[in-house]
């Protein structure tokens, strides 16, 4: 960038220089960039005071500040700089506002009112131009105006069209602070986009043919004016769908270059703009299209990170456009070299705009209205009509004119001055107060809950359906076609694989309701939930992890506890015991730093190199608090899974059924309360044990939890003999391992994959609930049965278990199934089995072999249990 | 099979000089059962018997012009779209005077909708036909069709809050009887489950794990949303009706739960 010493050779002769005044070579950038740091600067100072920000809008102060600014700079320079070049605007500052808006488009909602929008674009601005144009020449024909306007009725329908094309930017900056109800702003906001492609083809062609002089106009012309029209505008969308594929396509092959996923979207978004206006297409139409369509696709495909890199780049590019549009606006328009006021011109010119607008909006919501399903009220259409603003498209525009073949060209600048001004400062300003005053139904931002989310899907399922045994191929019946296609083809084609399969609308919006709970969780503390009612730890994060330090795993061990999977030590002994009951009070006051040290790093969980992990971490968190609300709403499962589980009695009964079948399923002895329901119910839970780890693997969009009924499970904590409350579907015979469980900083690096912390007691995950109640137990008396392992991860521990069961829980049994409802003797018998249990080594030999087969036999629904017998019985 | 049905009736029917002189038939026949099966005259006299309920009254006078007898709301559904929901009727059954399960099947178009069993279901629930009894019909005739169709209606301009309250709660208990599947006024976990279910069954690559998850944490939302804190031994068994009008207040389901039958002529059908 910095010109070499050859542009400084022939000043400077005088051998070297320390420093160089190189004014010349940065003045462009530099002047933009303290333009835009201006304006910035300007905006921080606006939103110091709430009061002023919440009454004016913040495009009314800019343009303010921009005529101030105009005024010293004319005041310093004597001549008027610095203005709103059309081809700056053009090229430069709209592009990015236009992407943002469509990008972020609710397309939704926008197709749901494609209808309206379209006629209101077209329709709307077709008879805008034409009255106003038509009326403002009656008006100087009447003699009202000065004559120096020497205008024709083309002059005035060039006029008219340029000046009554609402300005999406303006429409946004207003109606962003007005929050008017959604249709009503996709109505006036989409319009100001879509009719970009009017205004386009009425300048050009009343451009040409005021060039051209009223005498050589043809018949043929105007029949060019209007294909020019379908050109413009569907070559525009056509210009935008086709690099809206593009795009999408190319962001399906980004995998390994995710860092410059970013630059794809806006470039080729770009180059959709030039590209429609290199062929004087509708460029605005361009890039509206290709946000609205590529964003589906291209959302899918790239990183998260990409994501909101994407998110926020647009949005400070339109923030800063927007902003600098503004205060251009007003700079410019201290510039009275090109101004020439009539006063008949701009009055007419201003009441005639407001009115047609006005009669338009009305006659054309009449018609509508017949064919929509949600009528547009009259408070709406009094919002469409005041909502009606000129902007900086109108000022280019008039900017862009000929002086020499439009003569009056001085007056229409000064006119679209005052009108742009008018709209955007009068209208601005009154838009909020009148919005009030009319009680126009606002939009309630409430969140978005998961169960809205499933009744539209099921709603829009269901109206499709309706459509199609009524046989009648309206709205719904095309946009349940059109899903079909895309999921079939489109999407198939222009989603990463990967992206594709987890592709669910129901399923992001559970994913982000979850993150963004989590995320609200942390952020007021965090510990408000679970610290007060459980005195235990708090689940681990993966980033301590890999801290080996002593401290850090006793830390964290409340989670690694029960689920460490390699480190298998079975010597159980004393001390361990006493290491674990050590460990325990330990635990009650170790983890009370670590949490607040966890509650301060999540507030800034934005930081990039953690985001995923943190989400990871956020998303467990929220589950957490989520089944713990739901623990304690108790939702009644068992009663709908299994009879077995509608009394505690059943259930236990059922968990000692399974047992003994477990135990004796070689021998097939009978057992008396082995009946068909507890099987059924073990079944299928192994499905999801099954399935949860799968997905688990799969998705790598968090861990999925499941609610079970975990009823009791705090309860037993409290007391050992809630401690069969614990509801467990499926039973897997004791763990032998329980020094893990009670040591639990032995396991702590074994598996990364799932960390339940013995203290999130209430959530479970399915295929950590087993683990779970095992941990919990072992909270309880050390010697309790554990529960019931899952997931394969823990059933590879779980194997090995069976082993020992044949010569110790078959004695055990009796005494355990008689006495099961009675805790201290369940600890009891829990005692026993676990100090029969055979000693580690020859268990961990064996171990990894299990796991993987295992691993391998998972899916078949009952057969793992009696794989694991028959292993038990080898030995 | 439709194929050759559904143009041949649209053929006959003008051709039957008058138009609408199949749509008076069937519905007189129509009428029979309906007596037989409520004896209490219901859509009369039930409170909430609107818009089409009424229309239908008015129907064995002929569709066109007859006078209406008790409208609680504006008959929204035209003569004219009775009529063209009486050819589609005829088209689905055949020529019969009942449609049954099986007739929803020639639908090709429903064929590939997720919860296509879900509201097939809804057509013969009896609940929804506002019939006294509970339980599952085997078949509807056209009179219970147009029941059905009547829960699609838009609302009208000039409805006030009263008829747009009664309005609202008809389509949210369409909705709620189409969740609740074994009629016990409750959505417990497992029919929101098998709900969820059956909706992500489009993407293939769901797995039905998520499904649940998605249906529990829909559940845990509504408990919460419904009842607020619980006490630990308190046990939300399920959402019941009432509990489902909270968690749809808000939202308006008036301006989203309708089909447009308008511009009937714009469907002639031939599969």
């Amino acid at each position: 960038m910095q010109p070499p010493a050859a542009s400084a050779g022939p000043a400077a002769p005088a051998g070297a220089e320390l420093l160089r005044w190189q004014w010349r070579e940065v003045q462009a950038p530099c002047l933009v960039a303290a333009w835009i740091l201006v304006a910035s600067l300007a905006k921080i100072v606006f939103h110091l005071s709430r009061k002023v920000t919440s009454v004016v809008p913040e495009s009314c102060l800019l343009i303010l500040l921009g005529l101030g600014l105009g005024g010293i700079v004319l005041a310093v320079a004597k001549k008027a700089e610095y203005q709103l070049e059309p081809n700056m605007f053009f090229l430069f500052l709209l592009p990015p506002i236009v992407l943002d808006s469509g990008y972020f488009m609710p397309s939704r909602l926008f197709f749901d009112n494609i209808g309206a929008i379209l006629t209101y674009a077209v329709v709307g601005t077709l008879w805008n131009s034409f009255a106003t144009g038509t009326a403002l020449w009656g008006l100087h024909r009447a003699g009202l105006m000065d004559p120096g306007v020497e205008a024709g009725l083309m002059d005035f329908l060039l006029f008219g069209s340029l000046i009554s094309a609402v300005d999406p930017v303006a429409v946004l900056a207003v109606f962003e602070e007005v929050h008017v109800n959604e249709t009503l702003f996709i109505i006036v906001f989409g319009e100001s986009l879509l009719n970009d492609a009017v205004t386009v083809v009425l300048y050009k062609v009343f451009n040409s043919f005021v060039e051209l002089g009223p005498a050589h106009i043809h018949a043929t012309d105007y029949v060019k004016g209007v294909a020019s029209f379908f050109l413009v505008s569907l070559g525009g969308t056509a210009v935008g769908l086709l690099f809206a594929f593009l795009l999408a396509l190319i962001t399906r092959f980004t995998k390994r270059v995710r860092i410059i996923e970013p630059l794809f979207v806006f470039l080729l978004a770009y180059v959709a703009y030039l590209a429609a206006e290199m062929v004087s297409l509708s460029a605005i139409l361009a890039v509206t299209f290709c946000g609205i369509c590529c964003k589906k696709y291209v959302e899918a495909n790239i990183s998260q990170k990409s994501r909101t890199t994407v998110k926020y780049t647009m949005k400070t590019l339109a923030s800063s456009s927007e902003t600098i549009i503004f205060m251009f606006l007003g700079i410019s328009a201290v510039d009275t070299s090109k101004w020439t006021w009539d006063t008949a011109l701009v009055l007419g010119t201003l009441f005639f705009i407001l009115l047609f607008r006005a009669v338009g909006v009305v006659l054309q919501t009449y018609v509508l209205n017949r064919f929509r399903l949600i009528p547009l009220d009259r408070i709406d259409q009094v919002v469409m009509s005041y909502g009606g603003l000129r902007g900086a498209v109108a000022f280019a525009l008039v900017i862009l004119l000929d002086r020499e073949k439009v003569k009056a060209k001085d007056y229409f600048v000064a006119t679209t001055i005052v009108v742009v001004f008018f709209t955007v400062i009068v209208q601005g300003l009154t838009i909020k107060p009148l919005v009030t005053w009319l009680k126009v139904k606002r939009s309630d931002h409430h969140k978005p809950t998961l169960n809205e989310e499933l009744h539209e899907h099921a709603f829009d399922h269901i109206l499709a359906a309706v459509e199609d045994i009524v046989g009648h191929h309206g709205y719904h019946y095309w946009r349940d076609k059109w899903e079909q296609f895309d999921k079939k083809y489109l999407s198939q084609l222009l989603m990463r694989k990967s992206a594709y399969r987890l592709r669910d609308e129901i399923w992001d919006v559970y994913y982000k309701l979850n993150i963004r709970d989590a995320i609200s969780f942390v952020d007021q503390g965090g510990h408000v939930h679970s610290a007060a009612k459980l005195a235990l730890p708090s689940m681990p994060s993966r980033t301590s992890m890999s801290e080996s330090s002593v401290t850090n795993l006793l830390r964290e061990s409340g989670s690694g506890a029960c689920l460490d999977l390699q480190v298998i030590d079975t010597v159980r002994s004393r001390r361990d015991k006493e290491d674990a009951a050590m460990h325990h009070v330990l635990r009650g006051s170790l983890y009370k730093p670590r949490r607040r040290y966890k509650a301060s790093y999540s507030r800034h969980f934005i930081s990039p190199d953690k985001q995923e992990r943190q989400d990871k971490e956020i998303f467990r968190q929220n589950m957490k608090r989520r089944l713990e609300t739901f623990k304690s709403t108790k939702h009644n499962v068992c009663s709908s899974k299994s009879k077995a589980r509608l009394k505690e009695k059943g259930r236990k009964k059922k968990n000692i059924s399974l047992t003994k079948e477990t135990l004796n399923g070689k021998t097939h002895r009978t057992v008396p309360w082995q009946d068909a329901a507890p099987v059924l119910v073990m079944v299928s839970s192994e499905e999801e044990e099954s399935d949860s780890s799968e997905t688990e693997k799969e998705d790598d969009e968090g861990i999925v939890f499941v609610a079970r009924a975990t009823d009791e499970v705090l309860q037993g904590k409290t007391t050992p003999g809630s401690l069969d409350v614990c509801p467990s579907p499926c039973i897997i015979p004791p763990s032998p391992t329980l020094a893990e469980k009670e040591l639990p900083w032995k396991g702590d690096q074994a598996d990364l994959a799932v960390y339940v912390s013995s203290e999130t007691t209430k959530i479970v995950p399915v295929d950590m609930q087993k683990a779970w109640n095992q941990s919990i137990s072992s909270l309880e008396s050390i010697a309790s049965p554990p529960g019931i392992e899952s997931g394969h991860q823990h059933r590879r521990f779980a194997c090995p278990v069976l082993e020992e069961q044949p010569q110790s829980a078959s004695q055990a049994m009796p005494e355990q199934s008689s006495c099961f409802q009675f805790p201290s003797h369940v600890s009891k018998s829990g005692r026993s089995q676990s100090d029969s249990s055979p000693d580690g080594p020859e268990q961990q030999e064996l171990q990894p072999l299990m796991a993987t087969e295992e691993q391998g036999r998972m899916p078949p629904s009952a057969e793992p249990r009696w794989l694991m017998f028959n292993r038990a019985s080898h030995l | 099979m439709l194929c050759h049905a559904g143009p041949c009736w649209a053929r006959e029917c003008p051709a039957d000089g008058t138009g609408n002189k199949p749509a008076p038939g069937t519905v007189r026949g129509a009428e029979g059962p309906q007596g037989n099966r409520g004896g209490t005259g219901a859509p009369r006299t039930l409170p909430h018997c609107w818009g089409v309920g009424t229309g239908k009254q008015g129907c064995p006078q002929g569709p066109r012009g007859s006078a209406p007898v008790t409208f609680v709301l504006p008959l929204a559904v035209t003569s004219e779209q009775i009529e063209h929901l009486h050819r589609r009727f005829k088209q689905l059954s055949q020529d019969q005077l009942t449609i049954r399960k099986e007739n929803f099947d020639s639908i090709p178009d429903l064929e590939f909708n997720p919860i296509r069993g879900k509201i097939v279901h809804a057509f013969f629930d009896k609940r929804n036909l506002r019939q006294e009894s509970d339980g599952l019909a085997d078949e509807i005739n056209f009179e219970d069709f147009l029941t059905i169709m009547s829960y699609f209606r838009p609302i009208e301009m000039n409805m006030d809050e009263e008829q747009l309250e009664r309005f609202r709660k008809e389509k949210l208990k369409f909705l709620f009887h189409m969740y609740d599947s074994d009629h016990d006024g409750k959505i417990t976990l497992q029919e929101y489950r098998n709900v969820v279910e059956e909706l992500l069954s489009g993407n293939p690559h769901l797995e039905k794990e998520s499904a649940r998850s998605i249906a529990d944490g829909a559940m845990m939302e509504a408990a919460s949303i419904c009842v607020g804190q619980m006490g630990p031994d308190q046990v939300y068994e399920g959402i019941t009706f009432e509990d489902f009008l909270k968690m749809w207040q808000g939202i308006d389901i008036e301006t989203k739960m309708h089909v447009r039958f308008l511009n009937v002529d714009t469907i002639a059908h031939c599969y």
